[in-house]
């Protein structure tokens, strides 16, 4: 599925995605207590790549919360522990909503997007 | 070696020779504010005594113990439950309003210069300013996200938002949230109101009637070109 080498479409759009990004990340750390913010924007970012029909870089997809739209940082927002249940997992709960996500800790996997065929050059 | 009693070695910091190295470790201090969320998210307590008991007392310790397991939830049925909340709990639970105490113009300023930087990237420099370019910026001036902008009030039906400047720190279809100066919160509407904004010697102004559309979708829909603006 690698694709097609060629500019980037979505230009603009990306920029601003990336930016609300790093605005929320700012929200964040200046005002911990505080996460309205930064909802909001990780909210209106979401907002924006339903409607393009855009896919999000699963790390930065990982790093928002499914439920209350925070952006998730270890430690402040969230707590990861190791757990077994049979095959061992990774549990990720959100502090502020509760939230919990599991993902597997296999050996020797790779998910597709580390694979450097996924990557598009431009 | 020699070992402290239990109390003190557990707040003690870190010995002298791994502080002197802590550039080379990585080890970074802890900001003021994150330790006390992070202490008052994890730890549970009754809502209704935190507030006459500071977190720091000991007794709420002691009835963090006492406290009962809570009753489960009765059961909904077979229907599937939903995994992200509803836009009426969403409204209910308040979660997009910001606090009083973090009001503050200077906590935003470097969400302001993030944005200039945002903006510098997006549109052509200053040093070629032809019409085409200008033309060409403005259209993507459109799409771009006003977050963090320093808004001007130019002209508006209602005397009194004139001329209040700010940063903005939300948009929603109808509204700018701005915060002035004077530290104070204001939502301005966009109806009946033209805005300006100042982007290296140039000054764009916004017909705020024509721009009436949520910030997101705004990247999406496209703007017709009119020769005359009607207010």
């Amino acid at each position: 599925m690698a694709k097609k080498k060629g500019s980037l479409v979505h230009k603009e759009i990306y920029q601003r995605i990336n930016f609300l990004y790093q605005a929320a990340h700012q929200a964040l750390t200046t005002s911990p207590s505080d996460l309205s913010l930064c909802r909001f924007y990780i909210k209106t970012l979401r907002a924006i790549t339903q409607r393009q029909v855009l896919r999000l870089h699963p790390y930065m997809k990982r790093s928002i919360c499914k439920k209350c739209c925070v952006l998730l940082v270890p430690g402040i927002t969230m707590s990861v522990r190791i757990k077994a249940n049979g095959e061992k997992y990774s549990e990720i709960t959100c502090l502020d909503c509760g939230k919990k996500c599991k993902f597997l800790n296999r050996k020797n996997y790779q998910p597709w997007f580390e694979n450097p065929e996924a990557w598009m050059t431009v | 070696m020699e070992f402290k009693s239990n109390r003190e070695a557990l707040y003690s910091g870190l010995p002298s020779s791994l502080q002197s190295a802590s550039n080379k470790l990585g080890i970074k201090k802890v900001k003021d504010g994150f330790l006390k969320t992070f202490l008052q998210k994890t730890l549970y307590t009754d809502k209704k005594k935190q507030q006459n008991v500071p977190l720091e007392h000991l007794s709420v310790v002691s009835e963090v113990l006492e406290c009962q397991p809570k009753k489960a939830k009765p059961d909904l049925g077979p229907r599937k439950k939903r995994k992200t909340l509803t836009n009426m709990e969403r409204k209910k639970l308040k979660i997009f309003d910001i606090k009083k105490e973090d009001q503050k113009y200077e906590k935003y300023l470097p969400l302001h210069n993030l944005w200039k930087e945002y903006i510098k990237d997006l549109l052509c420099g200053p040093k070629d300013k032809s019409d085409g370019c200008l033309n060409n910026d403005a259209q993507k001036l459109l799409k771009a996200d006003l977050h963090g902008a320093i808004l001007t009030v130019k002209k508006s039906k209602c005397p009194s938002y004139i001329h209040t400047t700010g940063i903005v720190l939300q948009e929603t279809r109808n509204t700018f949230k701005l915060i002035t100066k004077e530290n104070k919160l204001k939502c301005i509407p966009k109806l009946n109101s033209i805005f300006a904004i100042e982007d290296s010697g140039i000054i764009y102004t916004i017909y705020g009637n024509h721009f009436r559309v949520k910030a997101s979708e705004r990247a999406i829909r496209k703007f017709k070109s009119k020769a005359t603006v009607d207010l």
